[in-house]
């Protein structure tokens, strides 16, 4: 299997060595008592809140995390197996902003746009997982679990979200429970993965720690997602930031081996580039896709599934300059061998998402899936009878079987947004643009498309989860 | 020794971000007599007013408005206590207190923004992340700052700017203080809702908002 690649091995070895170095020397703020506690034991050293990390542990907990694991759908056809060479799209998560796809305004997630916009993934034919927006219309202290509820009634597809406390990981994990029938129904078929943030530079909050504990002593998957920005929480040479959200990522790895060995991680950085004119973090710039291809292959290197980003714009519009640099991201991020394609649906660096990107992101990933199929070479493909066949007949390749065959098994791809119509029918419709017939798959999908209700009896002890946090977590 | 010349120095120092270089000609300057105030406006504050010049005109970016603002801080620390023995005080634009709230750890957009702050001529009191209700009025407070900012980054601790809000109500503060709001959850609708005096998209707005409100240019 090859994929793209713009590190060679030797700098592979040398981004691992840099890491330890900076794992062993620099280490890690965890502001997690318990948490040091543990770690030393397992060998680490401990200097106040800062921890160092030695290579035999580190390389240990490597070893222990699965190379390969599944997430999975409420049912199974849209389980997400994370496997060398498969890979799945992921919807965008934390926008507080969103794009009103009837009123063009952008305003406030509210709770309404995260069902929507779950329904949305669900519906598609290229968004294989989802993750929420964070709406302004429930108490702070309740957002995760209500967001993640309304994930789980919205699709059958895999979900994640990304949290900030350890409560917020048990509450979500008990949604996810009243779902499956049960934790260890729910762990053995886990349809939530859980993320949490180390903070960069190389510290791990109290809370966030708390947060990777509990989910890693729960043994669903864990995608640990630092979020360095190149020059500015990170190093301005794309090597050391790549360094440094590796020794971000390793950290968290030991500390949920620690906890749990053979918890499933994955390696889920999103760095991006900081703007040195207006302080601004940007994706959508060359380096944050070339980081997503670095970022894939150190995944392998670990032998753990890879997660980058991989759609996102700085534009504010449906413009050319939101199509050039999320094509520019995504083709390249596929081709890396990366099993999760994340971000789906952001725009204007992630500050906000819309439906009609969404429905636009699953159009370009469309082609790109096309592309990642490459070109099919056999006998039938090489064609040579179909070429004797229409040269010497009257019919051209139109008519052939040789033609209906490969047609019928899409070997050239159809889009569904991409407007093909000739000049005059195009203008006399008002010239519509991508936009606009984003805008209307939108509502189409929105006005049509059913997900298979939870039962009564689980939609209770849902209701009775989110009771119990707001109770319990609006007191604190 | 030519005092001049140590001036010009001073000003290049800050002006190419040089921390101990601006540490060592301070001092230089002191033992060749010249007045603090002196070494303040001439070397320190026109250095810094250069490095902004050369932000505007797009010649320099934020590392070099961080390090410049460094330089002239070095310098000022150095001064600071001459001042303050002469019943002195360097003239700024204004001083504002900078933090981002409780529970949030997030700090490099409040940094850029108190470079920028600094690099434009305001006294700049950064109180850090993670800062309690009560630790930022109590420096409104004892300041007497004339803005406050508040940066929060997580939607989960964003209402903690409203909390700030209400504390300085509460404390007989507000009037006295200008409250700018800051942090990617943040728009104008939200500072309108809690009755903050302004909100910034981007540190570069931080900054003219900050001046409009100080009445400058």
């Amino acid at each position: 299997m090859k994929f793209f690649e713009v590190l060679s091995s030797e700098d592979l070895d040398g981004i691992h060595a840099a890491t330890l170095e900076v794992l062993a020397r620099t280490g890690m703020l965890i502001q997690d008592a318990d948490a040091r506690e543990r770690l030393e034991a397992a060998g680490c050293g401990v200097r106040g809140e800062r921890v160092t990390f030695p290579a035999d542990l580190v390389a240990r907990a490597v070893e222990s995390s699965p190379a390969e694991f599944t997430l999975c759908g409420r049912t199974p056809e849209h389980d997400c197996p994370l496997v060398p060479g498969r890979f799945y799209t992921l919807s965008t998560t934390g926008s507080p902003f969103v794009i009103d796809h009837e009123t063009g305004e952008r305003r406030h997630a509210l709770v309404k746009d995260v069902a929507d916009l779950t329904r949305l993934v669900d519906a598609l034919p290229n968004t294989h997982m989802a993750s929420p927006a964070t709406p302004k219309d429930v108490e702070p202290e309740i957002v995760t679990p209500v967001r993640v509820a309304t994930m789980f009634r919205n699709t059958t597809k895999p979900l994640r979200v990304a949290v900030e406390s350890g409560d917020e990981v048990r509450y979500s994990l008990k949604i996810a429970a009243a779902v499956h029938g049960g934790m260890e129904a729910m762990v053995s078929r886990p349809q939530l993965q859980i993320s949490v943030s180390p903070l960069s530079p190389l510290t791990l909050s109290g809370d966030s720690t708390r947060a990777l504990m509990v989910a890693a002593a729960a043994g669903v998957p864990l995608g640990v997602i630092p979020a360095p920005i190149v020059g500015a929480t990170g190093p301005m040479s794309i090597a050391g930031t790549l360094v440094q959200q590796n020794a971000e990522i390793l950290a968290g790895l030991v500390l949920a081996q620690v906890v749990n060995p053979g918890a499933p991680i994955l390696y889920e950085p999103r760095p991006t580039v900081m703007d040195m004119r207006t302080g601004q973090s940007i994706w959508g710039n060359p380096e944050v896709a070339l980081m997503s291809v670095a970022t894939a292959q150190m995944a392998r290197y670990y032998k753990i599934p890879g997660s980058v980003t991989a759609f996102g714009s700085s534009a504010r519009a449906m413009d050319d300059q939101n199509g050039f640099e999320r094509a520019l991201t995504l083709l390249p991020a596929a081709q890396s061998g990366a099993n999760v394609l994340a971000s789906l649906g952001a725009g204007d660096n992630v500050i906000h998402t819309s439906a009609e990107l969404i429905v636009l992101d699953d159009e370009i990933m469309s082609w790109v899936t096309r592309f990642m199929r490459g070109i099919q070479v056999d006998e039938d493909a090489l064609g040579v009878a179909a070429i004797h066949e229409a040269v010497m007949g009257e019919g051209g390749f139109l008519a052939l079987d040789h033609t209906r065959k490969f047609m019928r098994a899409s070997e050239v791809w159809t889009p569904r947004l991409s407007d093909r119509r000739n000049y005059s029918d195009w203008d006399r419709e008002g010239r519509p643009t991508i936009q606009q017939h984003a805008r209307a798959r939108v509502t189409e999908i929105l006005a049509t498309h059913v997900v298979e209700p939870l039962s009564d009896d689980i939609e209770r002890e849902i209701d009775e989860v989110i009771a119990e946090a707001r109770a319990d977590l609006n007191a604190k | 020794m030519d005092t001049e010349a140590l001036l010009a120095e001073i000003r290049a120092a800050v002006l190419d971000g040089e921390p101990s270089l601006v540490k060592s000609l301070t001092e230089k300057a002191l033992e060749a007599g010249l007045p603090a105030l002196t070494i303040v406006s001439e070397g320190l504050t026109e250095g810094i007013r250069r490095v902004g010049e050369e932000f505007q005109k797009g010649a320099y970016f934020l590392p070099d408005l961080v390090r410049g603002a460094q330089s002239m801080e070095i310098g000022l620390e150095v001064l600071q206590p001459l001042l303050a023995g002469a019943g002195e005080e360097r003239p700024t634009h204004a001083r504002i207190v900078l933090g981002t709230v409780h529970g949030d750890l997030h700090s490099i957009g409040k940094n850029i923004v108190a470079a920028m702050l600094k690099a434009s001529g305001f006294a700049v009191d950064d109180l850090g992340v993670n800062v309690p209700v009560e630790v930022f009025v109590d420096k409104v407070r004892d300041t007497e700052a004339a803005f406050l900012g508040l940066s929060a980054l997580l939607t989960t601790t964003v209402h903690q700017q409203e909390a700030v809000i209400k504390a300085l109500e509460a404390a007989g503060l507000r009037s006295k203080v200008k409250v700018l709001l800051g942090g990617a959850p943040i728009d104008q609708d939200w500072a309108d809702r809690v009755g903050a005096d302004g909100f910034a998209p981007d540190a570069a707005r931080a900054v003219e908002v900050a001046r409009e409100l100080a009445g400058i240019r």
